[in-house]
């Protein structure tokens, strides 16, 4: 093939996949608006039209990261484009994983459609999805390795955030008894009636962590072979320690009597936004701040 | 006091909030900076950031402080937690609130051929794997018995930690010893490097307290000779992709078509690679390849592929101007300066599959004397070709490409490595691993058992289930 045959059919395929994708953007869209529909009404017919939705949602998606898997022959976890799109998927996925032990529960499912669908807008308006070959710095295994670690963290930790919104919003006795008892109508309509389903934010957290960790280990070990210094206090591997920490201190509080309710539910919520500040703020840091960063490679 | 202080989980809790705090902090104030260009740049709070070091803040005292009390507090609390491991005493409930609790499922005696439900139970119990730890009888209520399966929970978290205080030492280890430098190479021009280095964080220290440091000698010394420097490119086939956000939204729901870029081609790297001669301080030579993320190890010496250097000979005007890539050089009686990009040579790895080796080429830059931020392309220019710019003549002679390596010593690493996995398949086994503790007890035909569990993989139902087969 000549090289302009070639260009011709490298923009057909990318303008198939944006169509895809933009369909994959829209059905989370669909399936948070379900959801709102859901929390509105409690009509669990909605709650199951959620879940289903978003089963649907992510097969389709799927298909979608196969499919540039076989347009840019390579997993597709270099760019943000790219990965943005790896954590809508990694998120929805477990989710739906986890919804399947539930069973009842559809109600976190609105929020993880919406941080799925908004992952997905962003990368569809402000990443470019041209395939670029893979430059020196990240052809490492170690490289692929730390972006699926860290990925299934990130996802882990948004169905945990997820739950424990429905749990604080549904769940959180307030001052007198007549909006304590309508909170419990509220949970009792959700199907979010025991400990149970609220002992997931933790099992969640306990599953992220190790991904996290081996995410930072995998990052250092990358680091190490690529620059001889596994550790250089770089902004976003800071924000990877502080993230780790927020979550190791969520863990603890889990095992101390009284800093197990309020206090660790509040803690995971910190801990879900360092996670965002790792992932997507630290590049918006440090452009603000000015700061020298080696990971702009992701950007 | 200071014993109950330190194997406190609060205590720990408050360190590790203080060392997210001073991590937060490193990422805002920047690092490495010098107080005077602080202050120039405008910084805040000036005599507050010099006070605590916050422009050295992972190695200001503050955080040394803190990261010591933390290994204190996991030192204590470890020895604290053995002791109670050691001896650990599982006290079963009693059976009066066995039997109310709300968890508590039963089992008939009727679904067994068995002649006594309670060895029934224990049977089954023992054939899925579960062992009995303890048992407290006490009349006239019956015995309840405590079944426990799975690797212990506590142990694994107990080796986590030790892991967390190994990882931490490895990191003192890096501070202290490690040190690091880089060298260029160019082909002919063979260089020493030493392993040894007196501007250690531990020479420093040892220095500041009046001691004398070994300096370097000839047994440390490594000598390095470049044998091929490579880079390897990749054609860049480019696509047009819109930039604003309507443009972006038509394509996706297909008003709009993408097309291939009018710009062309561009240069990709692909890869860069060095082959050269170590001569070890013993005499003995070898042979060495490394590239990018590839780097070469030989004993306590690491050699990385960093980048690479670039010089361009150009005859301009009849003189000669060796031109550093993307340093700006002056021409006699011209205003404003010069530079060469990085120069494109050694082989390009096309889209159709085939190579071509580069005929080494670089494009011109012009920067006008009163807009120094500004620069306009002059025009690409081929090795042995002439360009004609600013009413003079370039000609591209010849080149020369060195290969930046550098190399570093950290006797902290492996220490690091090591335990960083230790921690990690700790975490992972205690948090995926399935641990159950039964408690149970028979009165007439019924079974009563309370499950706990611990780990994600464990399913109390699939226990249940197991019982009642
Ligand atoms: C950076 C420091 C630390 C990290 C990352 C860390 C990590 C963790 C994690 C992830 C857990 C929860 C896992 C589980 O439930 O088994 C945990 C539990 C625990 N940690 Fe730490 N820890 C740290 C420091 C400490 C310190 C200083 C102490 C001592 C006071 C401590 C004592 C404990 C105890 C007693 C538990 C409960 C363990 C159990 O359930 O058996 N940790 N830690």
């Amino acid at each position: 093939m000549t090289p302009e045959q070639l260009l011709s059919r490298d923009a057909l395929l990318l303008s198939l996949e944006l169509k895809l994708f933009w369909l994959v953007a829209l059905l989370y869209g669909i399936c948070f608006i379900t959801g709102l529909a859901y929390l509105l009404s409690s009509k669990e017919s909605l709650g199951r039209t959620l879940t289903r939705g978003l089963w649907i949602t992510v097969i389709l998606h799927t298909i979608l990261i196969l499919f540039r898997t076989v347009e840019g022959m390579r997993p597709p976890f270099q760019t943000l484009y790219e990965t943005l799109s790896w954590f809508a998927w990694f998120a929805s996925a477990t989710y739906l994983y986890a919804q399947s032990r539930w069973k009842n529960v559809h109600l976190p499912g609105f929020i993880v459609a919406g941080i799925s669908m908004a992952a997905c807008l962003y990368s569809l308006l402000s990443r470019d999805p041209v395939i670029a070959p893979v430059p020196p710095p990240l052809q490492s295994p170690w490289y692929e390795v730390h972006v699926i670690a860290a990925f299934l963290s990130y996802a882990v930790f948004v169905v945990s955030f997820s739950v424990e919104v429905c749990y604080l919003g549904f769940g959180i006795k307030k001052g007198s008894e007549a909006a304590w008892s309508l909170q419990h109508n509220n949970r009792r309509a959700f199907g979010i009636i025991d400990e149970h389903f609220r002992r997931w934010t933790h099992r969640l957290v306990l599953l992220g962590f190790p991904f996290l960790t081996f995410a930072i280990f995998s990052g250092a070990a990358w680091a190490n072979d690529a620059w001889g210094r596994y550790w250089s206090w770089d902004p976003k591997e800071t924000w990877s320690l502080i993230t780790w920490t927020v979550y190791a201190i969520y863990l603890h509080t889990k095992t101390i009597g009284r800093w197990k309710d309020r206090p660790a539910s509040v803690l995971n919520i910190i801990g879900f936004i360092c996670m965002i500040m790792t992932f997507l703020g630290v590049n918006w840091l440090v452009k603000l701040l000015d700061i020298p960063s080696m990971h702009t490679y992701a950007v | 006091m200071l014993y109950k202080f330190f194997s406190s989980l609060r205590t720990s809790v408050y360190i590790i909030i203080v060392m997210s705090l001073i991590f937060l902090a490193g990422t805002i104030f920047p690092q490495g900076e010098k107080i005077e260009d602080y202050i120039k740049a405008g910084g805040k709070y000036v005599s507050f950031v010099r006070a605590l070091d916050f422009l050295d803040i992972f190695m200001s005292p503050l955080f040394i402080i803190s990261t010591v009390f933390l290994i204190v507090n996991l030192s204590v609390c470890l020895y604290d937690r053995l002791k109670i491991y050691l001896k650990i005493k599982r006290k079963p409930v009693e059976f009066e609130s066995l039997k109310i609790n709300p968890n508590v499922v039963t089992f008939k005696h009727t679904f067994s051929s068995a002649p006594s439900t309670d060895i029934d139970i224990e049977k089954r119990l023992r054939n899925i794997g579960f062992k009995l730890k303890a048992e407290i009888q006490n009349y006239p209520h019956p015995a309840v018995k405590i079944f426990e399966k799975g690797l212990p929970f506590w142990w694994l978290s107990w080796f986590y930690h030790i892991g967390i205080i190994l990882a931490i030492a490895g990191f003192f280890l890096t501070a202290l010893f490690a040190f690091e430098n880089y060298i260029v190479l160019y082909p002919g021009k063979p260089d020493t490097i030493s392993l040894r280095s007196s501007k250690t964080r531990w020479n420093q220290y040892v220095r500041k307290f009046g001691m004398k440091v070994r300096e370097e000698t000839a047994e440390d010394k490594y000598l390095l000779t470049l044998k091929e420097f490579r880079t390897e490119y990749y054609q860049g086939l480019k696509i047009d992709y819109p930039k604003e956000k309507m443009e972006k939204f038509k394509l996706g729901v297909g008003l709009k078509k993408l097309e291939p870029s009018t710009k062309g081609f561009s240069y990709m790297p692909r890869m860069w690679l060095t082959h050269l001669d170590v001569k070890k301080p013993d005499g003995e030579i070898l042979d060495a390849r490394l590239w990018v993320n590839k780097p070469f190890r030989t004993g306590a010496l690491t050699l990385y592929q960093m980048g690479y250097e670039q010089k361009v000979n150009l005859l301009v005007n009849g003189e000669e101007i060796i031109a550093e890539a993307r340093v700006p050089f002056q021409i006699k009686d011209i205003k404003g300066k010069f530079f060469v990009d990085h120069l494109k040579t050694g082989t390009l790895f096309k889209k159709d599959g085939s190579e071509e080796k580069i005929t080494p080429l670089t494009t011109l830059y012009y920067t006008p004397e009163d807009k120094p931020s500004e620069k306009e392309a002059l025009g690409e220019i081929r090795l042995s070709e002439r360009l004609k710019a600013k009413d003079v003549v370039f000609e591209f002679k010849a080149y020369e490409e060195g290969s930046v390596l550098s190399y570093r010593k950290d006797p902290g690493v492996w220490l690091v490595g090591f335990a960083c996995l230790f921690v990690f398949l700790g975490l992972f086994v205690r948090s995926l691993g399935a641990w159950y503790r039964i408690q149970c007890a028979v009165e007439n035909d019924t079974a009563y058992v309370l499950i706990s569990t611990r780990g994600i993989l464990a399913d109390k139902d699939r226990i249940i289930g197991k019982l009642e087969k």
